[in-house]
């Protein structure tokens, strides 16, 4: 109606006055207000939080009116901190308050999608075929195959009823088990921090029937390989209240206030009561803001940095003067005394002449020594250092040898270990008129004009030894300290010309050495570097580094992390509240894991369950080994000793794998419950079986011949993740050889290039493609897995089901509560993989019975096989040793599993909970009380069968409950129960950190009344209490308890051969990695644009709900709308683009379309591209692929050697713990204006760039 | 309570088509030759039910999921063409399902009450001039979505077309079609017509606007039945 007739003319409203006029009184209906009222009522209100990866773990109150959810507002009922300690609360961002709204978008998947080319031929053969044989006629005959393969990512769904797609996924699981072997099903699903039982769900599944649990943490590259290699501990970071007690914060890649929005407020916070804040980013981002001092390196360069700030703390706090606190601390709790070995090496000069150097070797050991020094329980895995009194050489307590096969030793106290005497160790063997020595350091930007001077790429220092006798053999050795300094660089008037002797000088590792590389003046280094130490020297270690994935994602981001931890621990602020090293990538902190780990991974049933590091795996099924630009030798140490080092990346991790070092799946060539009926005609146990198998080449691993039809996946499980949009390094493979879908990959493989094969594996001139028979995923949007996938299945939202969370930010243990039931078709997890094993159980009926299943596992960390091969690595492929499981291979252990009972198992607590009890990072418990507790919690079964009497976990919540109850940080006895078990290994007492909350069980009723602080535990290295904030560490420190590495000690050196040969003894700084992803298309697919090559990075952004959905409308509207990519306005001028013009970026692993975003913020030379935009929203097809691109359409993942190490103390595989990890910032990719604007979904392509021809 | 079946039976050729729709379709069509629908949209009723009949049911549940469940352009929940992703949609579900209680109904599907073929459902059970004042409120909804599976060329455009005019619902074709055409790139994507997409109306308190609008004109079904779209008309999607 038009404004005119709608209000009055000539006529106001006759309305009485009051208040001078602010007040009137009117007569008219006010019924209208009711809408307002009515919207402040509601039935009911429900605790639950949000299940992303952002570590925020928010609670939110959620308002429910007839069942439906109306709105939700952030709780404000967490338990308070501490006096003089801001509280945690509220939590919550933009992004939470927005994303709850999945639950009634048009986004969200209502009923079961299954792709109807495939659906066609599941019902022919039906009609005809019982389940298992209907499925086998469609996968075995390729004419069938190619039916619905190809089709996945070109829509075709239809609805499908749950019984039907839940017989589909049972038969496709029945006979993959019985034809190929259980480990080729398997499934993908992250982070279950932030959504326990969904997660377990899934995994217990899959455990139960033999299945491949992939992992996620490495493969996002969230894990930083450093932490495990200093301190034998996945991650363990201070929750962000103890920023608050820093002293000094150096924020180095992480974007807190945008990717930790709930708790950038103790940033702010720790600013007013006068902390200084240094921000390190490239770009000008929103930490920047915080910044009293913004560094701006140039990407990637941060190793450079920190190696900089620590030859100046060195120099001026370890050297010039020595800080006693420093000292005692670097004593007692790090490798810095102990000894190592130095190895003279031939090397001939380019004139052909040769000499000798010396190089760094391994610690040396109690072994070493003729009498082993009294050690007689694994005296090859203890270190020694020197006696500080006598000069004589001890052997401390608490290194790993001392871990296993022995009670009571291990532990940080300065005592020697067999001995019992006391000892204070030395940190340098420098003397008055001591031996010193020239030792040799790798040098890997020697190829970079640093400044002008070239710098050798092997750097000679000299460095204070000391010369034993060892029988009649003479060994020189050097503490880590000692080589330490000198690999820094740092002067000690020791005659050496090779050393800095001003901060100025241009030599490795100086502030001015690290100007021409990161572009950040000298002085600012060395102010940061001084006020960094100062503060830790008054504070006694209240220095910190918040470091995040700016620095973590890149190929060598190990080299960075550990410099930047090193300069942590020579200042002594690790496991100091406010001090210390703040990781904050991904949800990782899993508080309750013991309890989790039981029910996850089907322990209380069957062990072990089969694990596998998804980066190798993903690097060998999508084939992205064969598409390899990286030759080995550019990696290797310029010093790196003779041997076999010279093979591709894909042979060492056959090495690797064959050695028991990482995990493969599938394990063997053969279906391994075909193996054991083998085994036992032998007569011969199946260990035996295997390693005789391996010498004489009966028995192959299913990767010696990795393309072969028999030895790959064949059926994929995804949920709770978008795996192909958000995590799929090197996407477009993935399409090609995995999916088997239209896909964009340019460059050639290996052969086509005339390159050097792997000698390890066997090569197909043709890959396949399409090798999963059924993609399987649950998700509650459509995302780019979805579209992909040959069933889709609508899961519960975040308020629909019960669950737990919990964070690394703060310590309260969270429930995520139904507020509704599910809307639509859609289920809980837990409810949709119950189906599944309820359709298991009963497809499998006449397929499969109770069968023995053969199942390797590799020498894992926190077990007595991290002690692997000590001195030297052999590989009994080659002959150089026998394959001993267990020690030279993977461990063999036969399992029985029950197929027709998998329902009735995945229903109940198994008896192995009871019979073997709980355990978490190498110590174990006895939990039958815990278990008896859970009947009367949960009830049980009362139905016969093999699980009558045992407790129910029939539902999600009954789950909840299991692992509440087996839990030592839920459940007061079990706390007490653990550090019993691990006061047995150190000798110390550790109860009194939980005895003051022994009675508590924490129940799921409670957190839901109100988030609960979990109790102190030894699964964690910090502790709860009154007087300090959760801090890595602490009980390293305070408690004695050692770190679980080598020396026991954080280490600044790592020893392994494998490590050394690729230069990495000490953190040092390595250029970003030269990926080769530009050659040859930058020629081949010229369109006449000027284009830029510019370095790719994919941070978090602000506008996508963390690293899943950039499909919500609220989001999209505060952003560009779609896909986008930041560029610098330098760079925009060269590329004639403007800002929101639609762009390219392609090179030889794919391409995409984006809009361009032109930005002052953004650094020249680089391209950021938020991550995690998916192709379903507004994403134009690229002009040199066709196809439409995401992120990861640039990128491809190389596998870095010594990630691959194994059994070796700390440098052992565990789940998400070590590995190979997806980094991908190392890519380049080359940018250039788009010409044309081509959805390809009908609607018309037009010009990309069209401007007006005149301005307005 | 007795009101016109055609819309009902329109809601039900909106549903996903199973074997018991395809087999009820000859029933349908009796009912659409009773009723006063135009002949032209007879003639397109004719044409998708047939087409119903004749169409493997396979191929037909593929076409709806197609332009049903995977685009929220064409999502047949009105206040995904209101509220989008707003938290406003939870409270105008509650509305109307409140709404439908006060006229003694209530769904017992696993739907939510925006569902067009409930709302259709509904109004079969009204008296016609009620029926029509509810469909009269979707009107701009039913007939974008209307428009816009035209343009899809797409049989269940008439359904829309059907409703539109049953309900006699005037439909400002300018504005349904520059909503409509919104689809693909927007033809204005400069700040200031974003801007108007999203601007909100300025709320006043005391004399003067506020009052002329709250005081008069606003009938208390209009606060119930949030299904008017805001600003300039064109919907949030």
């Amino acid at each position: 109606m038009s404004r005119i007739l709608d209000s009055l003319l000539f006529f106001k409203q006759d309305v009485e006055k009051f208040s001078d006029g602010y007040g009137a009184v009117t007569k008219e209906d006010r019924g209208w207000e009711d809408g307002y009222r009515n919207r402040w009522s509601y039935d009911k209100v429900v605790r639950s939080t949000h299940g992303v990866n952002c570590t925020g773990s928010c609670g939110w109150k959620v308002y429910v009116k007839n069942g439906i959810v109306t709105w939700e507002t952030q709780v404000l009922d967490y338990p308070r901190t501490r006096a003089d300690l801001p509280n945690h609360e509220p939590r919550g961002c933009a992004r939470g308050a927005s994303a709850s709204w999945y639950l009634y978008s048009g986004n969200r998947i209502k009923t079961p999608l299954i792709r109807r080319r495939l659906l066609d031929l599941w019902r022919e053969a039906r009609k005809t075929m019982e389940p298992v044989e209907a499925w086998e006629s469609i996968v075995e005959d390729p004419e069938k195959t190619a039916q619905y393969k190809p089709f996945r990512g070109k829509g075709g769904f239809v609805r499908g009823a749950w019984d039907e797609v839940n017989e589909i996924i049972a038969a496709s699981n029945v006979y993959t088990v019985k034809q190929y072997g259980p480990d080729r099903v398997c499934g993908f699903s992250p982070i279950p921090a932030m959504s326990m039982i969904s997660y377990s769900a899934g995994t217990r599944y899959l455990s139960l029937i033999g299945g491949t649990c992939l992992s996620f943490y490495d493969w996002y590259a969230d894990l930083p390989p450093a932490s495990p290699q200093t301190w034998g501990e996945q991650t363990d970071v201070p929750e962000s209240a103890d920023w608050y007690n820093s002293s000094f914060i150096m924020v180095w890649g992480s974007n807190v206030p945008q990717t930790r929005t709930p708790d950038a407020h103790y940033l702010a916070e720790a600013r007013y009561k006068g902390t200084k804040v240094v921000v390190v980013t490239p770009d000008y981002s929103e930490a920047s803001k915080f910044a009293d001092l913004w560094l701006n390196p140039k990407q990637g360069t941060d190793a450079a940095l920190a190696m900089a700030m620590g030859h100046v703390i060195l120099k001026e706090f370890h050297v010039d003067k020595q800080v006693p606190y420093f000292r005692d601390y670097c004593r007692k709790y790090t490798d810095m005394p102990f000894l190592v070995r130095l190895k003279e090496q031939e090397v001939t000069n380019s004139a052909g002449e040769t000499t000798t150097r010396w190089i760094p070797e391994r610690f040396l050991r109690a072994s070493d020594f003729d009498n082993k020094l009294d050690e007689t329980n694994n005296p090859d895995w203890k270190t020694v250092a020197l006696d500080e009194k006598t000069g004589g050489v001890v052997v401390p307590s608490g290194s790993i040898g001392f871990r296993w096969g022995e009670d009571g030793k291990w532990n940080l106290e300065e005592k020697t270990g067999t001995s019992r005497a006391d000892t204070e160790l030395q940190l340098s063997a420098l003397r008055e008129g001591g031996e010193t020595l020239p030792v040799s350091f790798p040098y890997f930007a020697g190829g970079d004009e640093v400044a002008g001077r070239k710098n050798s790429d092997v750097q000679e220092r000299l460095v204070p030894i000391r010369e034993l006798k060892i029988g009649t053999e003479k060994v020189r050795v050097a503490t880590v300290y000692d080589l330490m300094l000198a690999h820094y660089g740092v002067d000690r008037e020791l005659g050496d010309d090779n050393t800095a002797k001003s901060f100025r000088e241009i030599a490795p590792y100086t502030p001015g050495w690290q100007q021409s590389i990161t572009g950040i003046s000298r002085e600012k280094i060395i102010t940061v570097a001084r006020e960094f130490a100062e503060t830790a020297a008054r504070t006694e270690g209240k220095s910190m580094v918040i470091i995040g994935t700016g620095v973590n994602h890149w190929f060598h981001s190990d080299m960075a992390y550990r410099a930047v931890s090193n300069m942590l621990m020579m200042c002594g602020c690790i496991g100091k509240s406010g001090g210390g090293w703040a990781h904050y990538v991904g949800q990782e902190k899993l508080r309750p894991a013991a309890g989790w780990l039981t029910l996850g991974f089907g322990l209380d049933w069957v062990r072990p369950p089969r694990q596998m590091n998804s980066t190798s795996f993903f690097y060998v099924h999508t084939n992205q080994w064969r598409y390899e630009k990286i030759d080995t030798k550019d990696l290797l140490s310029p010093t790196v000793e003779d041997g076999d080092w010279d093979a591709t990346l894909m042979d060492y991790n056959m090495r690797s794998i064959r050695m028991g070092w990482l995990p493969s799946s599938p394990q063997l060539e053969t279906n391994p419950l075909q193996l054991s009926a083998a085994a036992d005609k032998a007569g011969k146990s199946a260990p035996d079986y295997i390693a005789a198998g391996f010498k004489d080449g009966s028995v192959k691993m299913a990767w010696d011949n990795p393309d072969k039809s028999t030895n790959y996946p064949r059926m994929m499980f995804v949920w709770r993740s978008n795996l192909l949009g958000s995590s799929a390094k090197g996407h477009e493979y993935f399409l090609k050889h995995l999916v088997g879908a239209k896909h964009g990959v340019q460059g050639d493989d290996l052969k086509a290039r005339g390159e050097r094969l792997p000698t390890d594996v066997e090569w197909h001139d043709e890959a396949p493609e399409g090798k999963l028979d059924l993609l399987v995923t649950i998700d509650f949007r459509m995302s780019t897995t979805c579209m992909y996938s040959d069933i889709v299945l609508p899961t519960a939202t975040w308020y629909e089901k019960n669950d737990l969370s919990t964070t690394d930010m703060h310590p309260f243990i969270h429930p995520l509560t139904a507020a509704v039931d599910p809307v639509w078709e859609a289920k809980a997890d837990f409810e949709i993989f119950k189906g599944f094993a309820k359709g298991f159980s009963e497809v499998c009926q006449g397929h499969l019975g109770i069968e023995k299943d053969i199942v390797l596992t590799p020498l894992m960390h926190d077990t007595p096989t991290e002690l692997g091969q000590a001195l030297d690595v052999q590989d009994w492929k080659k002959g150089e040793c026998e394959p001993i499981p267990g020690k030279t291979m993977p461990s063999v252990t036969t399992v029985e599993r029950d197929y027709p009972n998998t329902y009735k198992r995945f229903t109940a607590l198994g008896p192995l909970a009871s019979d073997l009890g709980t355990s978490v990072k190498g110590i174990s418990w006895d939990a039958k009380a815990d278990v008896e507790a859970l009947k009367e919690r949960c009830g049980v079964v009362e139905e016969d069968g093999q699980t009558q009497g045992l407790p129910k976990i029939e539902t999600d919540l009954n789950a909840c409950e299991t692992i509440l109850a087996l839990s030592p940080e839920t459940n007061g006895h079990v706390a007490m129960k653990s550090w019993e078990a691990l006061e047995k290994k150190t000798g110390r007492e550790h109860q009194h950190l939980a005895a003051g909350r022994e009675s508590d069980a924490i129940r799921f009723e409670d957190i839901v009344a109100q988030p609960r602080k979990v109790i102190t535990a030894p699964t964690w290295s910090g502790i709860e209490s009154e007087e300090v904030s959760y801090s890595a560490g602490h009980t390293n420190v305070f408690e004695l308890i050692p770190w679980r590495t080598l020396t026991g000690r954080q280490q600044f050196y790592q020893d392994h051969s494998w490590m050394r040969a690729f230069g990495e003894g000490f953190p040092l700084y390595r250029p970003k990695l030269n990926t080769r992803a530009i050659r040859p298309v930058i020629d081949t697919k010229d369109n006449g644009e000027p284009q830029l090559v510019l370095n790719f990075l994919t941070p978090h952004q602000k506008w996508g709900i963390h690293s899943s959905f950039t499909d919500n409308q609220l989001m999209l509207t505060l952003s560009r709308g779609g896909p986008n990519v930041w560029i610098s306005e330098e760079d925009a001028q060269i590329l004639k683009v403007e800002d929101n013009d639609w762009i390219e970026v392609y090179n030889v692993n794919g391409a995409l379309a984006a809009r361009a975003v032109v930005s002052q913020r953004v650094k020249t030379g680089t391209a950021m591209m938020y991550h995690s935009q998916d192709k379903t929203v507004n994403s134009p097809t690229a002009e040199t692929t066709g196809t439409r691109g995401i992120h990861n359409s640039v990128c491809r993942i190389v596998v870095k050697p010594t990630h691959m190490i194994g059994g070796y103390a700390q440098l052992s595989y565990g789940f998400n713990y070590y590995g190979t990890v997806g980094a991908n910032r190392d890519d380049v990719v080359i940018v250039r204006k788009l010409q044309k604007l081509d959805f390809k979904d009908g609607s018309k392509v037009i010009p990309a760039n069209k401007r007006p021809e005149t301005a307005l | 309570m007795k009101g016109d079946l055609v819309y009902k039976a329109l809601g039900l050729l909106l549903t996903y088509p199973e074997q018991e729709l395809v087999d009820a379709t000859g029933e349908l069509d009796a009912l659409f030759d009773a009723s006063e629908l135009s002949s032209e949209h007879l003639d397109g009723l004719t044409k998708l039910t047939t087409a119903l009949r004749e169409t493997p049911l396979l191929d037909l549940q593929e076409a709806y999921v197609r332009l049903f469940d995977r685009s929220t352009r064409l999502s047949l929940y009105l206040y995904e063409h209101v509220h989008g992703e707003s938290r406003d949609r939870g409270q105008a579900m509650v509305d109307l399902q409140d709404y439908y209680k006060q006229h003694g109904v209530v769904s017992t599907a696993k739907e939510l009450p925006d569902y067009v073929p409930i709302l259709c459902e509904f109004c079969s059970m009204l008296d016609n001039e009620t029926a029509r004042a509810v469909l009269s409120d979707a009107g701009p909804v039913l007939a974008l979505l209307g428009t816009r599976l035209a343009d899809r060329k797409s049989h269940y455009a008439v359904v829309f077309d059907a409703l539109v005019q049953l309900a006699e619902i005037e439909v400002d074709a300018e504005e349904v079609a520059a909503a409509a055409s919104d689809d693909g790139v927007p033809v204005d994507d400069s700040f200031e017509a974003l801007d108007r997409i999203w601007e909100e109306t300025e709320i006043t308190f005391g004399e003067g606007d506020a009052l002329d609008s709250c005081g008069k004109g606003r009938s208390p079904q209009d606060d119930l039945i949030q299904l008017r779209t805001k600003g300039s008309g064109a919907p949030a999607q």
